[in-house]
């Protein structure tokens, strides 16, 4: 048995394993009364307890101390996006039936139902169901393309739509297990208000719609998945939930360094990609984006997307490599 | 000021602060303490001993071998006890404040009963 878990251990650093794994193999001999094969719980435990610690060995183990709360404001975001994309594209008549004659407008109606579950399963069921709901969400975000490249009768979506969907989504798979009574409600808070933004059809300030009825809650028909103007509906709901996540994270750092915590600040970074991405229709139109997209691609539907790659690349590897080597280089001059 | 102290984070600091335990025997006393609600998996507690050790909450006590296994022991540090007292002296201001609103309220409503 105590290979299985032996093998379990790959996820941390060699020197941690030949350190400390024979104690950690122990103790699950110990826990299990060697019995048994490892479970699926034994698996996640040991891979993310390796990723953590990998994370802990460069100077970014703030970073898992963050990730719950940065998945709360990713779930809160997607429930608010879900309903959005439900009321004015997947149930709405005119778009539904122009782009496919059915009931929905696409696959991904499928996934925004998920969010909203997820979002009522936070409120109401144990952390370990609400993060299953929001894993069976993004892998539905993620069976989208698949239809699509095997050329699956489904409705589909140009990717620029899918992809910060699964960013956002994979990040709001974190939730955290422990939760006040108001971050539980967040979510489906969220999704409400936009609900009640949707009936009674509140003008968002700053939307200069190209097509439609001039609303963003009557986008009006073949508007869903238009390249390439962030300003269009659909991109600039994404534009707008971008923006609320950075707002949300930059409060969250500010608050904490001012009480000398340094979580806010962590979580800000872990939302940087997710806000990469859901901007990345905004980024992919601004210089210098808009000249080394235009040169990788010269397709409409992938110029956005890999705007947002080249960011995410920025928030999601270069500035915690940065941070990494300024906290190494510190501890070098102090030693 | 510093973060407060999460609640698995907090258990694993009190369950030390009766004296130096093994990873096993901290995740029974974390078990014990928290009626079983909070059940650490030993990659998640030595996720945390790391991290307290980093901040010098906790510290490595001695190493033993039991029936063929490793047992390594931590204890709290001078600083880890400062921490859990500064967490304990939070938590007992937000539980006072908690009690006296309640204990107005039993009053307000058994004041009402009366008038009515």
């Amino acid at each position: 048995m105590s290979d299985s878990y032996e093998r379990l251990l790959f996820a941390y650093p060699r020197r941690y394993r030949r350190e400390r794994g024979r104690e950690l193999v122990d103790m699950y001999r110990e826990l299990t009364s060697d019995r048994g094969r490892p479970r699926a719980a034994d698996a996640v435990d040991l891979i993310a307890g390796g990723l953590r610690e990998r994370l802990r060995t460069v100077g970014l183990g703030g970073l898992a101390q963050a990730l719950p709360t940065a998945a709360l404001f990713s779930l809160t975001a997607l429930s608010a996006l879900s309903v959005y994309f439900v009321v004015a594209f997947e149930l709405h008549p005119d778009t539904a039936q122009f782009v496919n004659k059915a009931p929905v407008a696409s696959w991904y109606a499928t996934a925004f139902a998920g969010w909203l579950v997820t979002a009522v399963l936070f409120a109401v069921a144990p952390a370990r169901v609400a993060r299953i709901g929001a894993a069976v969400s993004l892998a539905l975000v993620i069976v989208g393309p698949v239809l699509r490249l095997v050329d699956a009768p489904v409705p589909d979506l140009k990717m620029f739509i899918p992809f910060p969907l699964a960013v956002v989504g994979a990040v709001a798979v974190a939730l955290p297990a422990t939760a006040s009574r108001a971050a539980r409600l967040a979510p489906i808070v969220a999704a409400a208000i936009t609900a009640v933004a949707a009936v009674v059809q509140v003008p968002i300030p700053g939307a200069e719609l190209w097509f439609g009825g001039g609303s963003m809650w009557d986008a009006g028909e073949g508007t869903y998945g238009v390249c390439c103007a962030y300003r269009l509906p659909a991109t600039y709901a994404l534009h707008l939930a971008g923006v609320g996540l950075l707002l949300a994270g930059v409060i969250a750092a500010v608050l904490g360094a001012r009480s000398g915590r340094t979580r806010g600040g962590w979580t800000l970074l872990i939302l940087a990609t997710p806000v990469a991405a859901l901007t990345s229709m905004w980024l992919s139109n601004v210089e210098p984006m808009l000249t080394w997209t235009s040169r990788v691609t010269g397709w409409d539907e992938y110029q956005s997307l890999v705007a947002g790659v080249l960011a995410m690349l920025v928030t999601a590897v270069l500035l915690p490599a940065l941070i990494s080597l300024r906290r190494f280089v510190r501890r070098r001059v102090i030693s | 000021m510093t973060d407060p102290l999460r609640e698995p984070t907090f258990l694993i600091l009190t369950a030390l602060a009766a004296g130096p335990l093994h990873g096993y025997g901290l995740i029974a006393e974390v078990d014990r303490l928290s009626d079983g609600r909070v059940a650490l998996r030993p990659g998640t507690l030595y996720g945390a001993l790391d991290r307290l050790t980093d901040d010098g909450h906790v510290a490595r006590d001695r190493e033993e071998v039991v029936d063929g296994r490793l047992r390594r022991y931590f204890r709290l540090t001078a600083e880890g006890e400062s921490a859990l007292r500064a967490e304990t002296e939070r938590m007992r201001r937000h539980v006072e404040a908690a009690s006296a609103r309640l204990q107005r309220r039993t009053l307000g409503g058994f004041a009402m009963g009366v008038r009515a």
